[in-house]
């Protein structure tokens, strides 16, 4: 049995689980009881500069009810930063580089232990479009790639696009590839009916007339402003409405403000600020398709979460959109707004082809969480690596 | 390999050359990184808690206390604070970051400074005490459902 050690700092005092904590959370629950692995769990101290160990079951648990005391995770038993056992595994999955414990001083010291380290890399925006980070998130996130680099042995990426970014950075900074593990992200997310009702704003949004859906909180890399300049470029005249749902995010005053000041807004293009999961789900239930123009993504989970519910996904080409939504998705130019107006005039012209689209999205089957446990357990399980 | 021979590696590699990486795709977007590399690559390999300045010590001024706060507090200081302390001695910008809250609250402590013991100061003593409250998860979960530029105050004021 492996020694698995998985620093959850930053999901234990989470107050949101979404996006990377969500990621943490299914994994962990995949990887719990196997027999090839004892997990342990841990949490920055503080206090006492060392990791507190998490109480498993208490965590797992916590994963599954996404709720519950913290203070109860918390074990009182301690292990030094570096206390990690040789021919142990330390596996990073969440955000740590936003911790206290930079990977640039943890790495070399796990090292130097005989540990192996495997981080699990969601994506490198930060080191490849920077212009899409605030610049203290991006200088930590810099310490954590420069560490990964440096002194992982494996590193996990859930995509070929991010495998093929890591494959280049190293290139471009001249030191050898590290091997790179592939464990796409599973899309089986159970979807949890809370009953709770659907809000009259959403339902006399979606009342209104067709619209596109863009799903995501509001900041510079999900390109928003391409939506805008297409609902002024045809979409408006096409009678098509733009909703988006996202909590507004960094550097967005000026996007924001075109919008609320738009003679449309309110009427035409909607802004949903924290609509539940029951309103994520009722939106896309209606919508015309989803609109998705982001210039770069880790993963691109609304595309996923679309294709499940048999909507039609318009987006930009990036290599991660074509990736994820393959066959099943339609693709625009990156920043042509026009496109996208003309695929969406086609569609409407064409009911046919939005019928055969739309069936043809009936196929899609998307990975699952199960099958992400098991690469991920095969990656951190392998001992041949340790041999050679 | 020893963790010296690692230090000297890393050093003069691989984070070195991100920051250049990153610094080149911002001037593409006409965006200047605030800080120099040598502030960051100094700041590469800081403890959470016990932080050596002794690596610090080659800078000076506004690259001095770039590479302090990044080491401390894992961010820049802000325009303000770039300002102020631009042309300050270590001496001093070193007593500046001292007087975060954010330095009480992590409970730093420097070493190998040439300075002599670093002091908290009265503002993160009172916000050490503070941050117990801020950081129940009850308050958080509250604070997140304010207007960002309120929930940016309140971070400020913490560090």
């Amino acid at each position: 049995m492996r020694k698995i050690y998985i620093d959850v700092s930053m999901v234990v005092i989470g107050t949101n689980f979404t996006g990377i904590p969500r990621v943490v959370m299914e994994v962990a629950k995949r990887l719990y009881g196997n027999p090839r692995l004892q997990l342990v769990f841990l949490e920055y101290n503080q206090k006492q500069d060392d990791y507190e160990i998490i109480d498993t079951e208490g965590f797992i648990r916590f994963c599954k009810e996404k709720q519950g005391q913290r203070k109860a995770l918390r074990t009182g038993r301690h292990i030094p930063l570096d206390g990690a056992e040789r021919d142990a595994v330390f596996f990073d999955v969440d955000t740590v580089w936003k911790t206290r414990v930079r990977r640039s001083y943890l790495y070399p010291r796990l090292k130097e232990k005989g540990v192996k380290i495997i981080p699990f890399v969601h994506d490198i925006i930060g080191v490849t479009h920077p212009q899409f980070c605030p610049m203290d998130d991006m200088l930590n996130f810099l310490d954590f790639v420069g560490a990964v680099l440096a002194y992982g042995d494996e590193i996990v990426v859930t995509s070929h696009a991010t495998e093929k970014a890591i494959h280049d950075l190293c290139g471009e900074l001249g030191i050898p590839r590290k091997p790179v593990r592939l464990a796409p992200l599973g899309g089986d997310f159970k979807r949890q009916q809370n009953g709770s009702a659907i809000s009259e704003e959403v339902k006399k949004i979606v009342g209104a007339g067709r619209y596109l859906l863009m799903v995501g909180t509001i900041d510079p890399r999900k390109n928003h402003k391409l939506l805008l300049d297409a609902y002024d470029l045809g979409l408006k005249q096409l009678g098509v409405h733009l909703v988006i749902a996202g909590h507004k995010g960094w550097e967005v005053d000026a996007l924001i403000e075109r919008m609320e000041t738009h003679e449309d807004f309110g009427k035409g293009i909607f802004h949903i600020h924290a609509a539940t999961d029951d309103e994520i789900d009722y939106l896309y239930e209606h919508c015309f398709a989803l609109s998705f123009p982001s210039y770069v993504e880790g993963y691109g989970l609304p595309i996923m979460e679309s294709m499940m519910r048999g909507v039609p996904v318009i987006a930009a080409d990036t290599d991660i959109n074509m990736e994820i939504g393959g066959q099943y998705a339609v693709y625009f130019r990156q920043d042509e707004p026009q496109e996208l107006v003309n695929i969406v005039r086609k569609l409407l012209s064409n009911p046919e082809e939005y019928r055969s689209l739309r069936e043809r999205i009936r196929a899609f089957t998307p990975p699952t969480w199960e099958e992400t446990g098991e690469a991920i357990e095969q990656i951190l399980s392998n001992e041949n690596r340790d041999k050679s | 390999m020893n963790l010296e021979k690692q230090r000297v590696l890393k050093e003069n590699s691989i984070y070195g050359k991100l920051f250049r990486l990153a610094a080149d795709e911002l001037e593409k977007c006409d965006i200047k990184l605030p800080c120099s590399k040598s502030s960051f690559e100094a700041s590469i390999g800081a403890a959470p808690k016990e932080i050596d300045i002794k690596p610090l010590l080659k800078l000076k001024g506004k690259e001095f206390a770039d590479a302090l706060w990044l080491s401390f507090f894992q961010k820049l200081p802000d325009e303000q604070k770039t300002k102020r302390l631009q042309d300050c001695g270590q001496a001093e910008i070193l007593k500046a970051a001292a007087g975060e809250g954010a330095f009480a609250i992590r409970d730093l402590k420097p070493v190998n400074s040439p300075y002599g013991a670093i002091k908290t100061g009265l503002k993160g003593k009172a916000l050490k005490v503070a941050s117990g409250v801020k950081n129940s998860i009850f308050l958080r979960k509250l604070a997140k459902k304010m207007p960002t530029g309120i929930q940016n105050r309140i971070r400020g004021l913490f560090c």
